[in-house]
């Protein structure tokens, strides 16, 4: 590595991304051409970008997309166009204008029923839409979960109340964990559960509010920390008034000491 | 890792080939991704649908200049997916753009590659370092993928001088490049990490 690589190296992010200015770009465009150095960190660079377009959640589109690719990609067939028009059927004026009145009132029809049935699918789309938003990040939550258990410096405490266990798994030089607690009893409306990160010195830090949904065994719910798990000593999940107190003011319904 | 023999390989021969059954066989194995993407660049699903129809045209258009050896078909797909949606954005901002105009030949050749692709287990470390990076390392990476800006364009949008937005740029992709390299996840028996009737729960606040 030369010193023309020390000074591009810090560029090659930027240029994975696509994000350098056009005098940068053509700096590294010429020296990747040159140096096999900088082409292998770019490569680590482009699998992260690779990386980076899969990061969103798939997500369904609407049907009438295949409809229209589906429309302009069949190929043409030899008889088409020849409908019965083109056979040799002529008509006359009269019927033409007589049946451009009868349409011009049946669509007057159709526009107001036409409308109200958009309308209402308007607000079924809507209302899909939400759910889909909400199955997204349930599954955002899942993926992560997933990856945290899997990471390999993972740590797994017993999370332990009167009523309530379970685990809560998290890395220590990392600020996403995530606690799976059985037991707990869906709250009503105005109260919350909400998660604490105990710091050394004995304060707690507000790490979220999550509620119980009804109808399965457990709950997941992912913490992102404001520091690394390392900076806390323990976790503890209180019940509190919806939206979450600054610090806990009610029962303790969970704990753990890492 | 890709080869001429893959199943993709072999639909996008047949696609290059204006096999239209081949075609909607891409589709139906990518659409939710494409979609997905361009959902997530667009912010809307009128747009996002517009740029998944333009690139899956594109697509058709020119599969014959897709190289199996060279990448793998959901990369070049999504890349494609990815440049339709930027100049969408750069044409409805009036924005320059400081990469290069649309170009399937060029998009093969910064793909990665196969054997660089991404398999699961490195994916999963990704995105958990994603997940984990600090939020203003996390906004200027999302902000030049996503959005399509260059350093001194986010520099100009989130006023934060130049040198900032280079550094966390460039620490944010560090991070995730290191996970990239080091994240050879064991296998480990994972049949037991999640059930189908987990609970899920919404995070109302999170502090970062």
């Amino acid at each position: 590595m030369n010193d023309v690589c020390r000074e591009l190296e810090p560029m090659l992010a930027g240029f994975a991304l696509g994000a350098l200015d056009p005098g940068e770009l053509e700096k590294v465009r010429e020296h990747l051409g040159s140096c096999p150095d900088c082409r292998a960190i770019l490569a680590d660079y482009q699998g992260v970008v690779e990386g980076l377009m899969l990061s969103p959640l798939p997500v369904r589109p609407p049907a009438r997309l295949r409809k229209n690719l589906a429309a302009a990609t069949r190929p043409a067939r030899a008889d088409e166009g020849r409908g019965w028009i083109r056979a040799g059927w002529r008509i006359p004026a009269w019927a033409g204008l007589a049946a451009l009145v009868i349409l011009v009132g049946v669509n007057g029809l159709v526009l107001g029923q036409t409308s109200r049935l958009l309308s209402a699918q308007q607000r079924r789309l809507d209302q899909l839409l939400q759910d889909q938003a909400a199955l997204s990040e349930d599954l955002q939550a899942n993926q992560t979960a997933t990856a945290l258990i899997t990471y390999p410096n993972s740590a797994v405490v017993q999370v332990e109340g009167e009523n309530a266990y379970g685990t809560f798994v998290y890395d220590p030089g990392l600020r996403v964990a995530v606690l799976y607690a059985w037991g707990l009893d869906r709250l009503p409306s105005d109260k919350t559960y909400q998660a604490w990160l105990v710091e050394s010195s004995g304060d707690r830090t507000n790490a979220g509010v999550f509620q119980v949904s009804e109808g399965t065994r457990f709950t997941l719910f992912v913490v992102n920390a404001s520091s690394p798990l390392r900076d806390f000593s323990g976790m503890g999940v209180t019940i509190e008034p919806a939206g979450g107190s600054a610090g806990p003011t009610g029962p303790r319904v969970l704990a753990a000491d890492f | 890792m890709q080869n001429h023999t893959s199943p993709d390989a072999d639909i996008i021969q047949r696609v290059a080939q204006a096999d239209h059954g081949a075609f909607l066989e891409l589709y139906d194995r990518y659409a939710s991704r494409v979609y997905g993407l361009a959902l997530r660049m667009m912010g809307n699903a009128m747009a996002a649908e517009d740029v998944a129809q333009e690139a899956f045209l594109k697509v058709w258009n020119r599969a014959g200049s897709f190289k199996p050896d060279r990448g793998s078909l959901a990369a070049w797909l999504l890349t494609i997916t990815r440049r339709t949606a930027l100049d969408r954005i750069r044409a409805d901002t009036r924005r320059t753009s400081p990469g290069d105009p649309f170009d399937p030949e060029a998009v093969l050749l910064t793909l990665p590659d196969p054997q660089t692709s991404s398999s699961e287990a490195r994916w999963r470390s990704l995105r958990l370092m994603l997940t984990d990076l600090p939020s203003e390392q996390a906004q200027v990476i999302d902000l030049a993928f996503f959005g399509g800006l260059s350093h001194s364009q986010i520099a100009e949008q989130s006023q934060l001088p130049l040198g900032t937005v280079k550094t966390r740029l460039r620490l944010g992709m560090e991070k995730l490049r290191q996970a990239w390299l080091t994240s050879e996840v064991p296998d480990r028996d994972r049949s037991s990490s999640l059930s189908a009737d987990v609970k899920h729960t919404r995070k109302a606040s999170q502090p970062r």
